[in-house]
């Protein structure tokens, strides 16, 4: 595959086609990305929003989200698809929700929102943000378990021990290689110090139910709000996130945990995106074996894309960048590894006065199929990030409706069809 | 790039008409932008939860106060989200902000003007032409918005 972030592929004359003309993954042969599109009943109430996703190794799903407590406050709340093997609208029955967490605390917000993980190990390890100072950004990550699948949950941790009033979210959790958890989220502990610049920093700590592992600085200025996301390579843990340079230019990095130690952080591509104010648009990357696929929007020069790279060495070098959205994308994407060494992209493209949840299949030499709508949305920042996870050939789908009284987590299923 | 499938880039640009846009005031009347024409508009682009806008915020208070009296409007657009309106009205009592806001939870106003971040500021002069746009901070003082303010609001520059 591609070997630095700039050059070229042995199909570099297919891409270079592809760039004088529209910048476009070109509509090959590729399959449409879905087949069967379902709407599952959520087992989210009106009032809920912040929701996310995660699929297990053993197939089943987990929805997470915030709702508001009729006496006040949110509670964070579970529920989990056991067999979405047989949701395509027959049968298909989320859990009944249980509790991870509830009160008046919570630092309830459309960008940073709370994560779940299972680990090998049966283990549940959920993060949300709480309020730690009256100041409005003051907010600290709490980690808690669950050895019951979710029924009962620990009270919880705060992986960052500076005990600082400032903002530490936009978690990412992942396994590590000894059985713990990983964790990376953006750190504000130099804001309140007049005398270290007020850099947002990237940390890292791993963690037990029982044990806190050393924290570690992975970067130490980054763009300040912008989501993380981590994936596990054969060849260990990467990290993607909106990097921040000191000339404002906030292009999207990585660092990867190879050979017992994490990586200077290297450009996934340079879109040369300089922007001194907070896109609130970060990356995402999955991984299957050495095999990587990340997609991120970007707008240098005032021009709009979502783009999706891909990495065959776990990270350490990327090919082209392809394009896929349709011309007006507001951003928030998710990506997904099929078997097939293809990604699956959603993202939200703006359509008219609102906004359409949309995804395409893009493979790694350029070629890409139909672009289609998952749902109806909106560009508003109410309408938070679409999720999408597989768990073998089922899609699941998780986006936040704003059109009723009160917003609400909805869902969907479909199906991926053979390449 | 019309013929590509892609939509023509939208209008928000330096040199382009402003596009047409009506916001809420704290109040819950409508205000449009034409509602303002004759007068150059500083339209800024904010919320209470994004660190560089709480940054700028003195220098949006500083220019309303230096040249409301030459015809400036400065215009605050706060895209919180619904149910903000109580944190937006402290957040403008903790910086002491009197110039002119508008609430748009549902973002209309990043769509028009096409911003990819907050917050972005754009001058727009008496008739209804963008002729400065800046994402990020901007600083009372910045000599691009200096030259432009003077132009489009023929202070004397002796």
């Amino acid at each position: 595959m591609r070997r630095g972030p700039e050059g070229r592929t042995a199909l570099a004359g297919a891409l270079l086609a592809l760039a004088a003309g529209c910048g476009l993954a070109d509509a090959g042969e590729l399959p449409p990305p879905l087949e069967d599109r379902t709407e599952l009943e959520s087992p989210a109430p009106p009032g809920s929003g912040e929701a996310n996703l995660f699929a297990g190794a053993d197939g089943r799903v987990f929805l997470t989200w915030f709702e508001r407590r009729d006496e006040g406050g949110h509670a964070l709340r579970v529920s989990v698809l056991d067999d979405p093997g047989a949701a395509n609208g027959d049968g298909a029955v989320w859990s009944s929700p249980r509790t991870i967490s509830e009160g008046e605390d919570y630092f309830v917000n459309w960008a940073d929102f709370p994560s779940l993980i299972a680990l090998d190990d049966g283990l549940l390890a959920a993060h949300y943000p709480v309020r730690s100072a009256d100041g409005t950004y003051d907010y600290d990550v709490y980690i808690s378990w669950s050895a019951d699948g979710g029924a009962t949950w620990s009270e919880p941790v705060v992986p960052h021990r500076d005990g600082v009033a400032a903002e530490h979210g936009f978690v990412s959790l992942f396994p590590w290689h000894d059985g713990s958890l990983g964790a990376v989220w953006l750190d504000g502990r130099n804001f309140p110090d007049p005398d270290v610049p007020s850099e947002m920093t990237l940390r890292f700590t791993t963690l037990t139910p029982d044990a806190l592992g050393p924290e570690q600085l992975l970067d130490g200025r980054i763009c300040d709000c912008c989501q993380t996301s981590a994936a596990v390579t054969s060849d260990g843990p990467i990290v993607v996130y909106r990097d921040r340079s000191p000339e404002e230019v906030r292009d999207i990095s990585i660092v990867r945990y190879a050979d017992g130690a994490w990586t200077d952080p290297e450009p996934v591509y340079r879109d040369g995106w300089v922007i001194p104010a907070c896109p609130v648009n970060g990356p995402m990357v999955d991984a299957d074996g050495r095999r990587v696929a990340v997609a991120w929007f970007t707008a240098a020069d005032d021009d709009p894309l979502v783009r999706v790279a891909f990495s065959d060495d776990s990270g350490a070098t990327f090919g082209d960048a392809i394009r896929v959205d349709g011309g007006t994308p507001a951003g928030r994407v998710a990506v997904r590894l099929l078997p097939s060494g293809d990604a699956l992209v959603t993202w939200l493209e703006r359509a008219g006065e609102g906004a359409e949840v949309r995804i395409r299949r893009v493979r790694p030499d350029g070629t890409a199929g139909p672009a289609e709508t998952v749902a109806a949305s909106s560009a508003a920042r109410a309408s938070g990030f679409p999720r999408m996870v597989r768990s073998g050939e089922r899609l699941i789908f998780a986006w936040t409706d704003t059109t009723g009284e009160a917003p609400r987590v909805r869902v969907a299923t479909a199906r991926v069809p053979a390449p | 790039m019309a013929g590509c499938g892609i939509d023509p880039a939208p209008p928000g640009g330096v040199g382009s008409p402003a596009p047409a846009y009506t916001g809420v005031t704290l109040e819950g009347e409508d205000l449009a932008l034409t509602d303002l024409r004759g007068e150059v508009v500083l339209l800024n682009i904010w919320a209470t939860w994004c660190p560089p806008c709480r940054k700028e915020m003195p220098d949006l208070q500083a220019l309303h106060d230096r040249h409301r009296d030459d015809g400036l409007r400065v215009v605050g657009v706060s895209v919180d989200a619904s149910g903000s309106d109580r944190a937006v009205r402290q957040f403008l009592a903790d910086y002491g902000i009197t110039f002119l806001i508008l609430r748009d939870p549902s973002e209309r106003v990043s769509n028009a003007f096409q911003a990819y971040g907050v917050p972005l500021t754009v001058l727009i002069d008496r008739e209804g032409t963008i002729r400065w746009r800046h994402s990020g901070p901007i600083t009372a003082d910045d000599p691009a918005l200096q030259r432009v303010l003077g132009e489009t609001l023929n202070l004397d520059r002796t």
